[in-house]
């Protein structure tokens, strides 16, 4: 401690020896080493970043394939046409004949759609789908086991640590668990608490209607990273507040409401985006649950990111499957900023930022 | 205690007002652990799934009745006075008796029509023979030699006892044909009918005779008013019959109970060679030591090169520090799938698909999470320390190897930790780097091959799911603290 009390005065020193040597200010070795240590990541930032984000933007305007890198041409935007091709047929009874190249990707009513890609209107449908139920019902239980482990209950942390611990399990196990799980006629869902309950024994990876669902249940094995972060959330709440509420004669549900909910919204908001950028890209369980990334019944798994998946690595069209990656990006990119943008109206930041 | 005194000395109304308030607390207590306990049962569910179905066999499996834990129906063996028996066509030659006389009895051939007749005797160049069919007869002289004759066969239907014999080279089940004059026994063998039956030279007492014997499966049966545990014979049209072992020699118990209503006695019956035949079949240790060595050494470059980028960014007022953070930052929105492909193409130019580069070389130049997280931690690190270390003329290598990272030690175990089970948990780069093989692959990936191949075995299924988790679920045990808390500092475990 003795050395820490007599920095002041040494440091005087300093510069006189610093300029003896090279002309080299102690402020600007300071921003020398600065970026001396910022290396990794400036490199990185080149070499695995920016140079393939500007590689793959070019890419995708070809029609590269890894097999055949002679034949490449440019072919501008071709791949997106592709992606966005739509031929709209209205149904008058009699056979439906889209334009050459196009197969029926779906239907609205008596309407036919067809796509040039119709599998990446099934993959865009699934995602979406997805999206929109697994999100709420994710971030919704993870708040509700974070509000039950932020009790005073004997034994709390077991539960928290039983809560989190399939989050520690390999993706792969989850899927070939689950698999197993959720079978129709013996899987334990079904057998031990479903059928009890009377609810019957659904085909839950066979019906394509209950793919969605199954993937939903799934994936809340696994949001004890979002049930801690709503837990630091939630202990980060003054309790005065509490105890302010308490004495105006607010009830548990209004205090939830109007206390803890605005006091975590930026976890709320945290959580929304992680779980946003995350279900954009889901992966594994399907590729595992449809072997090879199939999509299942009915295409019924088949996800944008198994499409990306295919055409790059299985078809190795990589000039087309660049473009399919980057309009993902757009789209994360565009919903990213659409929730922040819509945070200022229900984000509250205690600090008043 | 001091709820107890409250309890016992209720002689005011503020004390009743507390003891009132003291119930509810308890009767909420109760009811959240309910909820608690039975989310957690759930939650836990599909891993006992996994533990004890890694353990059963697949008959175990297959029992409509199996029960939660690796059981398997306890049975009886089960020994019956009966006699096993075998159905045997015994072929001989046919003889006759004939006046206290026997007689062979051959195939004689007389204007295209088979006789059977014993012979009697020979004399001058005709033979003597009685029609086996008509006894009472004249005898019949023929011009034949009876050796130009075939003796005629008769097939004779007999259920022969088995024996337990041993005698010589013969042992095993030995049926037993006739008993012989002088302590002399014909016998056949089961396994080998179309061979004619031998002679051995011991008597029946030498031989041990085979008892009807059978594995019995032991069923919780009610009988008269209390459960006794009896061994199902066999099942009837209404009812079924009984052992009870306790008094195997009385008659089988018949009983008017279905069958398909009673429990089975269950004995523990776990199968752990089911882990060293899925260790077998997805060549565990090689996948174990690839995705340990990927694991740590990644790790590393991670661990070391957000300690450097943290350094630089907390430590040094370099211009448009803030800038360049926000643009680290922003990185986590980009998909890894648009880069990834550009990336693939320079790894397949320079040879580094199939090999473990490409899952090890991007981690050494840093991350935006583990970045953020140390950054987050550095900044809470008194300025003074490394002030006064520079005073001591430390260089900032010295300073960020005496200073800081003793001082960021939990946060830098964080980010290795984190890394570590990402690492280990990683699918799809390793899917696109390794490809789908199962050859020189990862744990995750020889996993998926597994299941995709052994679908209908789910025993190996699972042990294989096990054996995969059982670091990730070892490393968490282990530091259970660091990681608990580090998911909330670091924000996300990636």
């Amino acid at each position: 401690m003795a050395t820490v009390q007599s920095a002041p005065t040494t440091q005087v020193q300093a510069p006189a020896v610093e300029e003896k040597r090279i002309k080299l200010t102690p402020r600007r070795a300071q921003i020398l080493w600065g970026y001396f240590f910022l290396i990794p990541w400036i490199l990185g930032f080149f070499l695995f970043l920016l140079g393939p984000m500007i590689a793959s933007l070019y890419l995708s305007m070809t029609d590269y394939n890894i097999q055949r890198p002679g034949e490449t041409d440019f072919i501008g935007t071709e791949n997106y046409e592709k992606i966005f091709s739509l031929q709209v047929i209205r149904d008058s009874g009699d056979e439906v004949n889209f334009k050459p190249g196009y197969t029926e990707a779906f239907r609205i009513g008596s309407f036919h759609f067809g796509s040039r890609d119709h599998e990446v209107w099934k993959a865009i449908q699934v995602t979406l789908t997805f999206a929109i139920i697994s999100l709420p019902v994710n971030l919704g239980l993870a708040l509700f086991f974070a509000l039950l482990t932020n009790t005073k209950v004997p034994g709390v942390r077991l539960f928290r640590t039983i809560y989190y611990l399939p989050s520690v399990i390999p993706a792969v196990v989850s899927a070939t668990v689950f698999q197993q799980f959720l079978r129709g006629q013996d899987g334990w869902l079904n057998v031990y608490l479903l059928s009890p309950l009377g609810l019957g024994k659904p085909e839950w990876l066979q019906e394509p209607s209950l793919a969605i669902p199954a993937l939903t249940i799934i994936g809340t094995w696994g949001i004890g990273t979002t049930m801690l972060m709503f837990l630091a959330g939630l202990q980060n709440v003054p309790t005065e507040l509490y105890e302010a509420a308490e004495v105006d004669g607010a009830n548990y549900w209004s205090r939830f409401r109007n206390v803890t909910l605005p006091m975590i919204s930026p976890v709320i908001l945290y959580n929304l985006v992680i779980g946003l950028i995350g279900t954009f890209q889901y992966f594994v369980v399907a590729y595992v649950l449809t072997p090879r990334g199939a999509g299942g019944n009915d295409l019924a798994m088949y996800f944008y990111n198994l499409h990306l998946y295919r055409e790059a690595y299985v078809f190795f069209d990589m000039g087309y499957a660049s473009a399919l990656a980057w309009i993902l990006f757009i789209v994360v990119l565009i919903v990213t900023i659409l929730v922040f943008r819509s945070s200022s109206r229900w984000v509250f930041y205690a600090g008043g930022k | 205690m001091e709820r107890l005194r409250g309890f016992i000395s209720n002689d005011n109304v503020n004390q009743r007002g507390y003891m009132k308030r003291e119930v509810y607390k308890v009767i909420g207590m109760g009811t959240l652990l309910m909820i608690m306990i039975g989310v957690a049962t759930i939650y836990l569910s599909p891993l006992v799934y996994m533990g004890s179905t890694a353990l059963k066999t697949e008959g175990q499996l297959s029992d409509p009745d199996d029960p939660i834990v690796p059981m398997s129906p306890q049975t009886y063996h089960y020994v019956s006075p009966e006699v096993e028996t075998f159905r045997y066509t015994y072929r001989h030659p046919q003889t006759l008796d004939y006046q206290g006389q026997e007689l062979t009895v051959y195939e004689v051939i007389q204007q295209g029509r088979i006789y059977k007749y014993a012979f009697l005797e020979a004399r001058d160049n005709v033979s003597v023979f009685i029609d086996s069919e008509n006894p009472e007869a004249p005898p019949i002289e023929l011009p034949i030699s009876v050796e130009d004759l075939d003796p005629a066969l008769v097939n004779e239907r007999l259920e022969v006892n088995l024996y337990n014999v041993n005698y010589g080279d013969v042992h095993g089940k030995l049926g037993l044909v006739e008993e012989l004059e002088g302590n002399r026994t014909l016998w056949m063998d089961p396994e080998e009918i179309s061979e004619p039956p031998f002679e051995l030279p011991i008597a029946v007492s030498d031989a041990e005779i085979v008892r009807f014997e059978q594995d019995l499966i032991l069923y919780k049966v009610p009988v008269d008013g209390e459960i006794r545990e009896l061994a199902l014979l066999e099942t009837g049209r209404r009812g079924a019959k009984f052992i009870d072992p306790e008094n195997p020699d009385a008659e089988p118990l018949e009983l008017d109970v279905r069958v398909r209503g009673l429990d089975k006695v269950w004995e523990f019956d776990p199968h752990p060679e089911n882990f060293t035949d899925a260790m077998d079949s997805i060549n565990y240790f090689k996948l174990f030591g690839n995705t340990l060595f990927i694991a740590v050494v990644s790790g590393l470059g991670a661990m070391v090169s957000a300690t450097l980028v943290a350094y630089g960014f907390t430590r040094f007022n370099i211009p448009y520090a803030n800038i360049l953070f926000i643009i680290l930052l922003s990185t986590i929105v980009l998909p890894p799938q648009v880069t990834q492909i550009p990336t693939y193409i320079v790894y397949n130019k320079v040879g580094w698909i199939g090999t473990f580069f490409p899952l090890i070389v991007p981690h050494f130049f840093s991350n935006a999470y583990n970045v953020f997280l140390l950054r987050q931690y550095m900044m809470g690190i008194p300025l003074d320390m490394d002030e006064a270390a520079r005073v001591d003329g430390a260089n900032p290598f010295q300073i960020l190897w005496y200073v800081i990272v003793p001082a960021a030690r939990p946060a830098l175990v964080a980010v290795y930790l984190f890394h570590f089970l990402f690492s280990w948990n990683d699918f799809q780069q390793p899917l696109i780097y390794l490809g789908g093989g199962s050859e020189n692959t990862v744990l995750a990936v020889g996993l998926a091959n597994f299941t995709r191949i052994y679908s209908s075995q789910q025993n190996l299924m699972m042990a294989a799911g096990v054996l995969t988790m059982l670091v990730p679920l070892a490393v968490f045990f282990f530091a259970q603290r660091i990681f608990m808390q580090g998911v909330v500092i670091t924000g996300v475990e990636k």
